[in-house]
């Protein structure tokens, strides 16, 4: 009886948050390095992200294997050498949309922010704020970015031989298509 | 003349070493549709494997062929175009992703799928996030 009890206390709890939760499993993170010898792009299109409308927290967790690329060896050495998937599976973000205004997400114009929180790649945590455009759509919240990562601050080693063949800089571009949870 | 001799073979093991980098940097990717199966399991094992153990299930089954037999719960069309079908549960269970392109014979098998159909699907398992993620999946009839 007291398991019911609290398995209800615990359902109608999760209920209650339940629709200010907007989740995608589909999110779209795509990265790009421009060099002199090469541009190089890679794709993950099965991104899981979490937006809380009631607080403005976003959460993002993409699978270091599914991100695709063109040439299958640039993706080997992806995995394999330079962010070791095997042993770091998974890169997150956890953050919180700054100075968060409800009303102005929900008002269906586009709802400009900076997001400010922590990017955890390869066992390694970086602060990163960037400037997030979300807009509500019908059901949908709609959102965008793009920031810059470092391999070297995430100590990722690129062997001397390939070094002019990696950007210092990679450009990161996010899109997601939040549906309520 | 003995020059000349060493020269030739040089400049030949030189064009088949640029052959063999060539290869090499335009290897093509994977045909996952007929790579074979490394484990196979079911949908409900799985996810209690990892829900259990994360670290222990991902080197058990991390870049593994995995093939699942499970239950339908929702099939999904991402905004990108792509299918993705999930096994036991839509948030916590195996979601098993699909390419944009795919051959006749899998669109076939696919057409005729709904939820609570039982499924054996192929794929290669990326890791774990709220669901066990397979990717370059195939059903397998």
């Amino acid at each position: 009886m007291r398991y019911i009890l609290i398995f209800t206390l615990l359902l109608i709890s999760f209920l209650g948050q339940a629709q200010d939760k907007y989740f995608t499993k589909s999110g779209f993170i795509s990265f790009f390095s421009h060099s002199p010898m090469e541009d190089i792009t890679a794709v993950n299109k099965q991104v899981a992200a979490f937006l809380d409308i009631e607080t403005g927290e976003i959460t993002f967790a993409a699978l270091i294997k599914s991100f695709t690329f063109e040439k299958a060896l640039m993706q080997e050495h992806f995995n394999e050498n330079y962010m070791e998937s095997d042993n770091y599976p998974k890169a997150t973000f956890k953050g919180k949309i700054l100075d968060y205004d409800k009303a102005a997400l929900l008002s269906g114009q586009p709802y400009k922010v900076k997001v400010e929180g922590k990017l955890l790649i390869r066992g390694i945590e970086k602060d990163l704020t960037t400037d997030v455009e979300l807009i509500k759509e019908g059901n949908f919240i709609k959102g965008e970015t793009l920031f810059i990562a470092k391999p070297s601050d995430f100590d990722i080693k690129i062997p001397a031989l390939v070094k002019d063949n990696i950007a210092k800089e990679i450009e990161v571009t996010v899109k997601t298509k939040f549906e309520p949870y | 003349m003995k020059t000349k001799r060493i020269i030739v073979i040089l400049a030949l093991l030189g064009a088949l070493g640029m052959m063999a980098a060539l290869y090499m940097y335009n290897k093509p990717h994977k045909n996952y549709e007929t790579q074979k199966v490394d484990i196979t399991i079911t949908s409900t094992v799985l996810v209690k494997d990892f829900e259990s153990n994360e670290q222990e299930a991902n080197e058990k089954y991390l870049d593994k062929m995995i093939l699942v037999d499970g239950q339908i719960e929702k099939v999904a069309l991402s905004d990108h175009g792509d299918l993705s079908i999930a096994l036991v549960d839509a948030m916590f269970g195996v979601t098993c992703n699909f390419n944009s392109q795919l051959s006749d014979e899998q669109n076939n098998l696919l057409k005729d799928l709904k939820v609570g159909d039982n499924v054996k699907i192929k794929g290669r398992c990326d890791g774990y996030l709220s669901d066990v993620r397979l990717t370059q999946c195939s059903v397998v009839k």
